[in-house]
């Protein structure tokens, strides 16, 4: 029977980082799904989701890492998944929603407020503030599912205004799927 | 011919709707010449839209020659308050723009569109374009309502990407 675990592992970025992390997990026969890693400014981010055989203990798990964050100085964070949390949620419909504006604090928070009072669930997120001369630019990018019963109208409403109340652009889109 | 400074965003002018221009004057035809000026200077630009420059009236430069993705190019286009009455299927194209450098995305727009506008001289006329141009004249006239790229992007996780190489 096979374990499930997300790892997640932070450090400052350099080269070896992926080939490092995903070394251990080949050595012990374990095998990568789903996966987002990336540099944040400075920082290399990694959270990942794998399966291991049952011979690979929680403790053997843990131990396979440290030799690894004490040579490529890594924070790692080792947490086994349980049958429950591996069940998919059912899933909303899929929006993408784009905010744009001066960089000015509260854009994030207020945005995903409006989103968790109207039951939206957002699923990933990305973030980036252009560096460099003033004015900096802020711009977020969405993935929201929203369940049957959110008013997709009404919500953009409340985006609409809540963009003008900040300065800051805010669009809703339904999810393109299709490519071409 | 001086070339006019960019504006970028979070520069609220990109938002701004423009105005129908009544009669093409001394400074419209200047304003015209230096936004063509402003265009060439920048190599990889093929259009460029009055709020780009600092402007509220409602004109668009487009030269899309020579450009590798233009299968068919008429070449320099002054569009004078310009409209896009018609519009034909579907296309999907990675943009630039200069007032949003540090992004490029996919955008879905039309692949043929109907253009009608006057020309520098004050003449009116129709055409309709194709492909390649037919997307820069749709990111052209979007400038001219106030819209950029950014409030077309429909799929975050294949849409947009960090520019690459900078203009």
């Amino acid at each position: 029977m096979t374990h499930r675990w997300i790892v997640t592992a932070l450090g400052k970025d350099r080269p070896g980082i992926v080939a490092g992390v995903t070394r251990v997990l080949y050595d012990r026969g374990c095998n990568l799904e789903d996966s987002a890693m990336t540099r944040l400014e400075g920082e290399f981010a990694i959270m990942l989701i794998f399966s291991s055989p049952a011979s690979q203990t929680e403790a053997r798990m843990r131990a396979a890492f440290v030799p690894l964050e004490r040579r490529l100085g890594l924070v790692v964070h080792l947490k086994a998944l349980s049958r429950q949390e591996t069940t998919v949620h059912k899933r909303g419909r899929p929006y993408t929603i784009s905010v744009y504006g001066s960089d000015r604090p509260g854009i994030v928070f207020r945005v995903a407020d409006v989103l968790a009072r109207a039951g939206a669930n957002v699923t990933d997120v990305h973030t980036h503030r252009s560096a460099g001369k003033a004015p900096s630019l802020y711009l977020m990018l969405l993935e929201v599912e929203l369940p049957p019963r959110v008013s997709v109208p009404g919500l953009e409403g409340r985006l609409q205004r809540l963009g003008k109340s900040m300065s800051v652009r805010v669009n809703l889109h339904a999810s393109d799927a299709s490519i071409l | 011919m001086s070339v006019l400074s960019i504006r970028r965003l979070p520069d609220p002018l990109l938002h701004q709707p423009t105005r129908l221009i009544q009669h093409i004057d001394e400074p419209v035809r200047r304003l015209i010449d230096q936004m063509i000026s402003t265009m060439r200077r920048h190599p990889r630009c093929v259009g460029l839209a009055a709020p780009q420059v600092g402007s509220d009236l409602r004109i668009a430069v487009v030269d899309t020659s020579g450009h590798p993705k233009a299968a068919k190019s008429r070449g320099l286009l002054v569009l004078v308050n310009p409209a896009i009455d018609a519009a034909e299927g579907m296309a999907l194209q990675r943009e630039g723009c200069l007032s949003i450098p540090d992004f490029t995305a996919d955008v879905r727009r039309a692949k043929r569109v109907h253009l009608r506008a006057f020309d520098a001289s004050g003449t009116l006329f129709d055409c309709w374009l194709e492909g390649f141009e037919a997307i820069v004249a749709q990111h052209e006239l979007d400038h001219l309502d106030g819209t950029l790229f950014l409030d077309r992007v429909a799929n975050l996780a294949t849409d947009v990407f960090k520019r690459k190489s900078y203009l």
